[in-house]
């Protein structure tokens, strides 16, 4: 079954690639699409842009915490 | 209760950040992204749309100078509430003030876009009346929809400093939420109105 999905699948993109190339997010790409460009890297940039500076400040804290304790005696948790 | 803005003493087994944070985290990151595929939605609408139709030629003019007018209340908030932050160990009572000082100034920004509001409706720009009209409607009412949230908990919050049973981490939650709802406005209004 799997096998003869990516069999369809292929003589679709072959014979057919403008049906094979339809999507619901996609737009004509003979259209202008500079600004579809900049917006799809945008989206895509900014999760990673943001989870980058947190997993950069969860490292820095990290690093913080670590250098007062090897600077101070740990106080235990009440 | 140990100051707001210190450095704390290590303690045994305790996070790296506190709870409250990290939540305020995941609502910010989810926030961000909420807005920004709005955001790219109007900026993708305006320009694919034929020149000269964006915005549609029936919308009338956004108050772009008086918008800009009430954004710097709005900003002048988010620097009170930074100093506030930053004087809170130091001199509690001038912080306060600097905090009330931001609420004030938040909610004059709150009162211009219901003013704004009111006045495009009765002139026939509204949610219905143009794809304009709808993403105007839905991005800035969003926000001021978070704003005003924003202004009930920083209220909550000084309230609650006020009377010193407040924890550090849950007002640097609060610090971070007010922070977005500011930073969030100039690309709002950059996208938007200019």
């Amino acid at each position: 079954m799997t096998r003869a999905l990516v069999a369809a699948s292929l003589a679709l993109v072959v014979a057919v690639p403008d049906v094979a190339r339809a999507c619901s997010t996609c737009m004509d790409p003979t259209e202008g699409s500079r600004a579809l460009l900049v917006v799809t890297i945008f989206l895509s940039l900014l999760p990673i842009g943001m989870l980058a500076a947190i997993g950069g400040y969860v490292w820095w804290r990290a690093e913080q915490m670590r250098r007062l304790a090897a600077a101070l005696p740990l106080l235990e948790r009440p | 209760m140990a100051a707001a803005g210190a450095i704390p003493r290590p303690v045994r087994g305790a996070p790296i950040i506190e709870s409250e944070v990290v939540a305020m985290v995941i609502v910010v990151f989810c926030e961000v992204m909420f807005f920004a595929g709005f955001l790219s939605g109007f900026s993708l609408i305006g320009a694919r749309a034929p020149a000269g139709w964006w915005p549609p030629p029936g919308d009338p003019a956004l108050p772009v100078a008086a918008t800009g007018g009430a954004s710097l209340a709005l900003l002048i908030s988010g620097v009170a509430v930074f100093w506030a932050g930053r004087r809170l160990d130091a001199d509690r009572a001038g912080a306060l003030r600097l905090l009330w000082g931001a609420v004030a100034f938040a909610t004059a920004f709150l009162a211009y876009q219901v003013f704004e509001f009111v006045r495009l409706v009765s002139i026939g720009f509204t949610m219905v009346s143009s794809a304009h009209g709808g993403f105007f409607y839905t991005i800035v009412g969003a926000h001021a929809l978070h704003a005003v949230i924003a202004v009930a908990v920083l209220s909550w919050a000084v309230r609650r400093l006020s009377a010193g049973d407040l924890r550090p981490p849950a007002f640097t939650a609060v610090r971070m939420y007010w922070y977005f709802v500011v930073g969030l406005w100039p690309a709002i209004y950059t996208v938007v109105y200019l």
